[in-house]
C-alpha cells in the first residue's frame, strides 16, 4: 500500500467531509433526543433527521431491537468513513485504513476477551458490515475459541507475530492486559508511522492528535490498574504506549502513585491536569473527561484544518463520539433515566 | 373633523308576546346596543331578567355535528319566512341527515380499519410467498414453534455459525436490509433458539387470524377483501358527498335561520319582564335614530322612548366614533388604544395630520411612496383592511415629501433638472447635505407637537372644569410658559441674542416651577376648597421636589424624542445610497440588486417609520391630554361567521 504525501483534490476533500460534518446532530437535536419517552420514539426522531434518516429508513420504529439500533448507528459512522475515503481513492493510501486497522485490533480483542471468559457469544456482536474491508473474515474470527486456533487464524497477517508471544501457558492462563498493549502499541506505531509520509506540517498535526490520545489512554489505564489492582510502577511501565506530551519523571511519578487519589493528585500538576478540569473531571472515573478533551481537540481541527489526513482523522472520531452519545441517550431512556442524568453522560454536548 | 357620534338612549316596552319580533328585529337592526335592562335602572320588584334555555342550541349543535362528520359548512343564505319551516321541523330533518351521515360514516371508517388491517397483513405475508403450507395448519402444531419474521442481512450471515443448534429458518424474500421468513425449532429447545434470533435482532411478525390458506391462498385472499373494503369505502364515500350535495341548499337556510333564531333568543337574557310586559334598554346613534323607530312601525303594541344623551348625563353611553373621510382609517389607531369617553375628545383627526406629515417627512421618497399608496389602495379595496386605507394616505404624505426631497426609488438627482427649470433654487432638499438642518428641524417639530398637545390639553381640561390640570399641571398653562420659556431661551441662545435675563428667568422657568410644584394647593384653592397635607409637609414637598423633577426631565426627553424623525430622514437616504453603491460595484446585476434594494428598504422602513411614528402618536401625543375611558358602541347582530360550539 502507497503513502503518498498529497490529495489530488485537497479542498474538494475537505469541503465534502465538512459538509458531511454539517449534518451532524444539533444540540437542539439532542435536546428534543433526551426529550422522547421511549425507543421507538427515539428511533422514530433519528429516522427523520438528515444524518440517521438513510441508515434507518427501512426500519420499523415499533418493533426495532434496541441492539439493533444501535448497531445501525454504528454502521453509518463507518459507512461515512468508507464513504469519505473512497472518494479520491483515499483509502489507497496506508494511513487512512486506520478504522479499518482499529476495527481488526478491537475485535481480535473480542475475541481473546470472550476465549478469556468461555464464552461463545462474539458472533452476536461482531460488526459484518465491516467484512470485506478487514484484513480477515470477522464472522470466521468469532468462530475461534482457543488460542492456538487464533494463532492459525491470524497466521498470515501481521497479527500472528504480536500474539504469538503471549502463547498462554499449560494452564490456559491468557495475557490478555498484555495483547492489549501490544497490539495497541502495534496500532499507534502504525499509525504515527504512516503519518510521517505526510508534509512536515501535517505529519506533526496527527502526531500531536496520535499522542495525546495515546497519553490519555495511558492516564485513564494507569488509573485502573492502580485503583483496582494496586498495580506496581514497572508493571504499569511495561502495558503503556509511547507518550508525546508528559516527560519520563512525570510518567514515573504517575505511575508509582500508592493510591487513586495521589494519582489524581499527582495527574493534576501535569499538561493534562487543567485539560482534564476543564472538562469535568471525576474523580471516580477519568475516562469521560478524556474523552471530552478528545471531542474538543477533533472538533477543533476539524473546524480550522485543511489538510484531508487531519479532517479525516478527526471527523471520524467526532461521528463516531456523536454515535456513542446518542447510544447512551438510547440506554438512558431505555432504563428510564432522569433526562439531567443522561446529559452529565454526553461526551460531545 | 372628527367628533363622537350623538346617541339615543332608547327604551322599548311591549307585551310579551312580542318579545321574539322585536328581538329579531332588533337583531338585524345593526344599529342598536343593547344593555342589560336590570342593571340599567329598569328594575323592580315585579320585573326580573329572562332565565330560559335557548331551545335552538339543539339543532345548531346537531348541525354542528354534521360538520364534524363530513366536513359540511354552511353559508348565509336567506329564504322568505313563508318558506322556511318551524324550527321543530327543521330540529326533524337534521337529525334524520345526522343520522345518515353518522351512519355513512361509521361505514367508511369500518372500511377504512378493514383496510389498513388488510393491507398491513398482505405486506407482511407477500414477504413469505413460497410457503406453500396452511397457515393455520402451522400455528396449530403442537411439538413446534414456528416464528415468523425479518432477520437483518448482517445476522442472516452469522446464521452458519449455529449449525449446532436445533433450528431450521426457512428464507421466503430478501431485501438489502431484512431476509423475511420462518424459523421452526422443537419445544424443547424453543427458548434457547428464541433468544438465539433475539440476540441477532429478529424482528416477529404476527400473522393475524383472518388469514388463512397458504401464502398464495392468503395474498389472493386479502387482495381480494382489500379490493371488496376499497369499493365499500369508496360508495360510502360518495353517498355521503351525494348527501352533503343534495341537501345543502337546505341546510344553508335552516342554518341561517335556526343561527337568527339562537341569537335573537340569546337577547331575552339582557331583557327584563313582568307577567304581561318587557323592558328592553339601549342605544342607537342619533343619525340612525329615525330609521330604527320605522322598524317597528307594523308592531302598534310597542313603545318606543328615545332620548338624546347629554354631555353630562350619569349614563355612560357607548361610544363610536365619527370621523371625516380622511380621518377615518386613523380611528382604527384610537380603538388601538382605547376609545374616549362619550364626553370626551376624539382625536382621530389630529392623529390622521400628525401621523400623516411625520411619516411622509421619515419616508420621503417619490417612488417608495407612490408604491406604498398603491398597495395600501389595493389592500382596501380587495381585503378592506383599514391599514390599507392609511397606508394609501401616508403613501401619498411620502411621495409628496419626497418630491421635496427630490429622491426617486433612491435617486436623489432625477427630479433636479425639474427644480432647476422651475427656477426653485431651494429645491431639491437634500438631507444627507444638511444634516444638522435636519435634525434641529425634528427638534423643532418635536417642540411644535409638544406645545399643540399642551394647548389641546387645556382646552380638554378646561372643558371638564379640572382646573388644576388646566392652569397647574406640566401640561397645563404653567408647563406651557416653563417649556415654552426653556425653549425660548435656547434659541435665543443659539441665535446669539440671549434673552434669559434675570427677569425672564424669574418670570417664565422659576414662577411656572414654583406654581407647577404647588399645583395641588393651587387647584383647591380655585375651588374654593381647604388643602389638606395628607402625609405631612416633608412628604409633600419630596414628593413634589421628584415630580418636578420628572416633568423638566421629560420635557428634554419628549423633544428629543422627535430627532428619531430626523434620523429617519437620513436612514432613508443612507440605505439607499447603499443600494445604489452595490448595484455599482455589480454592474451586471445592477437592476436586480436595485429591484430588490428598493423593496428591502421600502419594506423595512415602511414598516419602521410606521411603529416610530405610532410610539410618537402614543407616547408623546396621546400622554399629554387624552383618557381612554369610553366603551365601544357593539351593535347586536347575528354572527353567521360563528357557528355553534
Amino acid at each position: 500500500m502507497e503513502n503518498k504525501a498529497s490529495v489530488k483534490n485537497a479542498p474538494a476533500t475537505v469541503a465534502k467531509i465538512k459538509a458531511i460534518h454539517g449534518k451532524r446532530l444539533t444540540e437542539d437535536n439532542i435536546s428534543e433526543l433526551l426529550n422522547c419517552r421511549s425507543v421507538p420514539e427515539a428511533a422514530e426522531y433519528l429516522k427523520n433527521t438528515e444524518r440517521y434518516g438513510e441508515v434507518l429508513s427501512s426500519v420499523d420504529t415499533n418493533t426495532v431491537h434496541r441492539g439493533m439500533l444501535e448497531a445501525l448507528l454504528r454502521k453509518a459512522a463507518f459507512m461515512s468513513y468508507i464513504r469519505i475515503t473512497a472518494f479520491e481513492r483515499l483509502n489507497k493510501q496506508e494511513f487512512y485504513n486506520f478504522r479499518i486497522l482499529r476495527a481488526e485490533m478491537e475485535e481480535l480483542l473480542d475475541c481473546i476477551r470472550y476465549m478469556k471468559a468461555g464464552s461463545k457469544a462474539h458472533i452476536q456482536t461482531v460488526p459484518v458490515y465491516m467484512n470485506g474491508y478487514t484484513s480477515f473474515d470477522l464472522i470466521g474470527l468469532a468462530q475461534v475459541h482457543d488460542y492456538n486456533r487464533l494463532l492459525e487464524f491470524t497466521e498470515k497477517t501481521p497479527y500472528h507475530n504480536l500474539l504469538k508471544f503471549f502463547e498462554p501457558d499449560k494452564r490456559e492462563n491468557i495475557d490478555y492486559t498484555g495483547c492489549e498493549a501490544r497490539l495497541r502499541k502495534y496500532y499507534f506505531e502504525r499509525l504515527i508511522g504512516s503519518a510521517e509520509g505526510f508534509s512536515k506540517e501535517v505529519s506533526s498535526s496527527l502526531t500531536e492528535f496520535i499522542g495525546v490520545q495515546t497519553d490519555l489512554i495511558n492516564i485513564i489505564n494507569s488509573f485502573r490498574m492502580i485503583k483496582y489492582f494496586n498495580a506496581e510502577a514497572d508493571t504499569i511501565h511495561r502495558l503503556m504506549m509511547p507518550v508525546s506530551h508528559l516527560s519520563a519523571d512525570t510518567l514515573e511519578g504517575l505511575y508509582s502513585s500508592q493510591n487513586s487519589i495521589e494519582f489524581l493528585k499527582r495527574l493534576e500538576k501535569t499538561y493534562y491536569g487543567s485539560l482534564l478540569q476543564a472538562n469535568g473531571l471525576d474523580a471516580l472515573e477519568p475516562e469521560a473527561a478524556a474523552l471530552r478533551l478528545m471531542c474538543r481537540n477533533y472538533k477543533r481541527a476539524l473546524s480550522s484544518t485543511q489538510a484531508v489526513p487531519v479532517a479525516v482523522y478527526a471527523f471520524t472520531h467526532v461521528m463516531e463520539t456523536e454515535v456513542s452519545d446518542i447510544i447512551r441517550i438510547i440506554e438512558g431512556i431505555r432504563y428510564q433515566i432522569p433526562k439531567n442524568d443522561i446529559e452529565k453522560l454526553l461526551i460531545m454536548f | 373633523m372628527s367628533s363622537i357620534e350623538k346617541m339615543e338612549l332608547v327604551d322599548i316596552t311591549g307585551p310579551i308576546a312580542s318579545l321574539d319580533p322585536v328581538l329579531r328585529i332588533i337583531a338585524n337592526a345593526g344599529c342598536f346596543h343593547m344593555e342589560t335592562a336590570s342593571k340599567h335602572g329598569v328594575s323592580g320588584t315585579e320585573q326580573h331578567s329572562y332565565k330560559e334555555e335557548n331551545p335552538y342550541t339543539a339543532p345548531l349543535k346537531m348541525l354542528a355535528e354534521i360538520t364534524a362528520l363530513c366536513g359540511m359548512k354552511y353559508s348565509a343564505r336567506y329564504d322568505s319566512e313563508a318558506n322556511t319551516p318551524d324550527a321543530a321541523f327543521m330540529q326533524s330533518e337534521i337529525s334524520k341527515l345526522k343520522k345518515k351521515a353518522g351512519k355513512l360514516k361509521n361505514e367508511i371508517s369500518d372500511a377504512a380499519t378493514k383496510l389498513t388491517k388488510h393491507k398491513q397483513a398482505l405486506m407482511q405475508v407477500e414477504h413469505l410467498l413460497g410457503l406453500d403450507v396452511d397457515f393455520q395448519r402451522l400455528f396449530n402444531c403442537e411439538h413446534i414453534k414456528i416464528r415468523f419474521g425479518k432477520l437483518p442481512v448482517d445476522s442472516y450471515k452469522k446464521l452458519e455459525y449455529y449449525d449446532d443448534k436445533i433450528f431450521y429458518f426457512l428464507q421466503l424474500s430478501h431485501d438489502d436490509e431484512y431476509y423475511w421468513g420462518v424459523y421452526f425449532t422443537p419445544l424443547s429447545v424453543y427458548e434457547e433458539v428464541d433468544m438465539i434470533f433475539d440476540s441477532l435482532y429478529y424482528e416477529r411478525i404476527r400473522i393475524p387470524d383472518f388469514v388463512h390458506g397458504n401464502s398464495e391462498d392468503a395474498v389472493k385472499d386479502l387482495k381480494e377483501h382489500i379490493e371488496k373494503y376499497e369499493e365499500r369505502k369508496r360508495k360510502a364515500e360518495e353517498e355521503l358527498s351525494w348527501l352533503i350535495a343534495e341537501n345543502q341548499d337546505k341546510l344553508d337556510i335552516y342554518f341561517t335561520r335556526l343561527k337568527g333564531l339562537h341569537d335573537s333568543f340569546d337577547l331575552r337574557n339582557k331583557v327584563n319582564i313582568t307577567k304581561e310586559k318587557f323592558y328592553i334598554v339601549g342605544y342607537v346613534p342619533t343619525s340612525d335614530k329615525e330609521g330604527f323607530e320605522k322598524l317597528f312601525s307594523e308592531l302598534s303594541d310597542i313603545t318606543i322612548m328615545m332620548k338624546t344623551c347629554g354631555r353630562n348625563d350619569k349614563t355612560s353611553p357607548p361610544v363610536k366614533l365619527k370621523n371625516g373621510k380622511f380621518s377615518e382609517p386613523f380611528g382604527m389607531f384610537v380603538e388601538m388604544y382605547g376609545l374616549p369617553a362619550y364626553n370626551g375628545m376624539n382625536p382621530a383627526s389630529l392623529v390622521a395630520v400628525t401621523y400623516t406629515i411625520l411619516f411622509g417627512l421619515m419616508f420621503g421618497d417619490l417612488g417608495h411612496g407612490l408604491c406604498v399608496s398603491i398597495i395600501g389602495a389595493l389592500l382596501w379595496k380587495f381585503k378592506k383592511l383599514r391599514l390599507g386605507a392609511v397606508m394609501a394616505r401616508i403613501g401619498l404624505s411620502g411621495a409628496f415629501f419626497g418630491t421635496l426631497y427630490g429622491s426617486i426609488f433612491g435617486f436623489e438627482h432625477l427630479l433636479d433638472p425639474v427644480y432647476e427649470g422651475l427656477g426653485i433654487s431651494f429645491l431639491p432638499f437634500h438631507a444627507m447635505h444638511n444634516i444638522n438642518t435636519v435634525l434641529y428641524s425634528a427638534i423643532g417639530i418635536g417642540v411644535f407637537v409638544i406645545l399643540m398637545t399642551m394647548i389641546i390639553n387645556i382646552g380638554v381640561k378646561l372643558k371638564e372644569k379640572d382646573y388644576r390640570s388646566a392652569l397647574f399641571s406640566n401640561n397645563g398653562v404653567c408647563g406651557i410658559i416653563f417649556f415654552g420659556g426653556i425653549v425660548g431661551g435656547l434659541v435665543s441662545m443659539l441665535m446669539g441674542k440671549n434673552i434669559m435675563n434675570g427677569g425672564y428667568i424669574l418670570l417664565l422657568l422659576v414662577l411656572p416651577m414654583i406654581m407647577m410644584f404647588m399645583r395641588e394647593p393651587l387647584g383647591c384653592w380655585v375651588k374654593g376648597k381647604k388643602f389638606h397635607m395628607e402625609n405631612g409637609a416633608v412628604d409633600f414637598i419630596a414628593s413634589n421636589f421628584f415630580e418636578c423633577f420628572e416633568f423638566v426631565l421629560g420635557y428634554a426627553t419628549n423633544t428629543l424624542s422627535f430627532v428619531r424623525v430626523g434620523g429617519f430622514v437620513l436612514s432613508h437616504a443612507g440605505m439607499m445610497a447603499v443600494v445604489l453603491s452595490l448595484s455599482d460595484m455589480y454592474p451586471n446585476a445592477s437592476p436586480v440588486i436595485i429591484v430588490i434594494g428598493n423593496i428591502f428598504v421600502m419594506g423595512l422602513e415602511g414598516m419602521l417609520a410606521g411603529i416610530q411614528v405610532l410610539r410618537l402618536e402614543f407616547y408623546e401625543i396621546f400622554s399629554r391630554f387624552y383618557s381612554s375611558e369610553g366603551r365601544p358602541f357593539e351593535p347586536v347582530r347575528i354572527d353567521l361567521d360563528k357557528n355553534i360550539e
